[in-house]
């Protein structure tokens, strides 16, 4: 068993959050608030870090008078506290939002959409190539909602769903896979870090 | 009825079934053989190739709660990558309780001859999503101007030529959701051309494969299982290898109750069909 108090302690608490399955208790709802509570401030921690190294040494310490634009957005983030000047937040938000909309646009057309349509131009030699086209064509068509629907062309909206089906059913089951790891990494927690029954 | 008895099993008596169904291999260890699947082995060959001299960027993306399906590969990799003579290992972290773990892994695996500051270095919290991807990429010296202790960034020798992407061999991330690999292949891999590889959560391997297809990823190890496949290949156990033989019978637990609950349901439905037929008459 182990002595270590760290140990002992976050054990306990993954124990209180396990309680949810038998009832809402009042451990499982300490451990939640403990857990949400420390999330924050750790989550505050390290922006503050970040923060000092990024902004506050450079522009004070090595003098990078350009960082005062930065440093005037992040202290007119938090007006949107006050009522009356909470208009001036507006000017900082704009920023992060037009700039990401700007790189991830361009990124996007040119990094995921051009190349992965001449990844689907496969010659159909092989049963996985012929999946892979016949199953892009069936879905993307599936989606096509501004063609009204014939009955001649409804096979391959049939097809493009039952693809859809099968994707969803292996997205659920790497899900439930993924989960499982998760929940094997609290049993070798509590059944091997604490109790030592784990060798 | 039998039927309904199948579909109403009392809850309790699942989880203590899955309980015992996943304590027992842990506490007596089946070796169960492990495969290693394509996608992995790319990212062993890809790592095995780089050269003295080459750099690797490596991110920490995922959260606390998602540690002990992440982590396990991440040792993986990070042990073999400062296995590699010469070469140099950047770490970054873009989730808040990503420092962590890049502490973790500077304490508990030994690094050989590498120095701190010489051949490893921890840059940090990176906040900003894509916008501080791209950054980065641009301008390395520019987005971290000091490492995660304090130390300027121009007092490290690691960081001397490590002015933007371009100067990174190999660019691998390790995340749980959200952008995943995808904002690095946008930014890093269309961008600067550099290589790109991954460690994904088994949930979010799915959306990967088809960048891998697309050759834009070079590899993916793929939750617990594709750590075990890693640590087969760099012939360790490790937690990855521990946790197989439990996640299969944990598999095997859902595949029963799967053919018994629709059992239930089949059996269920074609007992009120009888009867029905049999009240018509």
């Amino acid at each position: 068993m182990s002595t270590d108090i760290w140990v002992w302690i976050s054990s306990i608490l993954s124990l209180c959050i396990f309680s949810f399955l038998w009832k809402d208790s009042l451990a499982y709802r300490m451990a939640q608030n403990i857990f949400l509570g420390i999330g924050a401030g750790h989550g505050l921690a390290i922006a503050f870090r970040s923060l000092r190294n990024s902004l506050f040494y450079p522009l004070f310490y090595e003098k990078r008078l350009t960082l005062i634009i930065p440093l005037i957005l992040v202290v007119l983030l938090y007006t949107k506290l006050i009522p009356k000047l909470e208009y001036l937040s507006r000017i900082s938000l704009a920023f992060p939002i037009g700039l990401g909309a700007g790189i991830i646009l361009r990124s996007t057309i040119s990094g995921q959409l051009f190349p992965q349509v001449a990844a689907t131009l496969l010659p159909l030699n092989s049963i996985n190539n012929i999946i892979i086209v016949v199953g892009t064509f069936c879905v993307t068509y599936y989606f096509l909602f501004t063609i009204k629907p014939r009955r001649n062309t409804q096979p391959i909206s049939k097809i493009g769903i039952y693809l859809m089906m099968v994707t969803f059913g292996l997205s659920f089951a790497t899900s439930v896979a993924a989960n499982t790891a998760i929940y094997l990494g609290f049993l070798q927690n509590i059944f091997g870090t604490w109790l030592g029954i784990i060798k | 009825m039998i039927f309904d008895k199948l579909r109403n099993i009392d809850r309790s008596w699942l989880y203590a079934g899955f309980l015992l169904v996943t304590l027992f291999p842990l506490v007596f260890p089946i070796p169960l053989p492990v495969t290693v699947s394509s996608t992995t082995q790319q990212v062993y060959d890809v790592i095995e190739s780089l050269k003295p001299g080459d750099a690797v960027l490596l991110s920490v993306e995922f959260a606390a709660d998602m540690s002990a399906e992440l982590y396990p590969g991440l040792e993986a990799v990070y042990k073999h990558i400062v296995s590699k003579p010469g070469v140099k290992v950047v770490m970054i972290a873009t989730s808040t309780d990503g420092p962590m773990f890049v502490q973790r892994l500077l304490d508990t695996i030994d690094a050989g001859d590498k120095q701190y500051g010489t051949d490893i270095v921890n840059l940090g919290y990176l906040p900003g999503g894509e916008s501080a991807i791209a950054a980065l990429c641009q301008d390395v010296h520019k987005t971290f101007p000091r490492d995660y202790y304090g130390t300027d960034i121009k007092s490290l020798p690691a960081m001397a030529d490590l002015r933007s992407a371009s100067d990174f061999a190999l660019i691998i991330n390790d995340s749980s959701g959200g952008l995943g690999p995808v904002g690095w292949i946008r930014q890093a891999h269309t961008n600067y051309g550099t290589t790109v590889a991954t460690i994904l959560g088994q949930d979010m391997a799915l959306s990967a494969l088809p960048y891998i297809n697309s050759r834009q990823l070079s590899g993916l190890v793929a939750g617990l299982r594709g750590a075990a496949e890693y640590e087969k290949l760099l012939d360790t156990v490790g937690s990855g290898t521990a946790g197989m033989g439990a996640q299969s019978f944990a598999a095997i637990y859902f595949l029963v109750l799967l053919v018994v609950a629709n059992i239930g349901f089949l059996g269920q439905s074609w007992a009120q069909k009888k009867h029905a037929g049999g009240g018509n008459k």
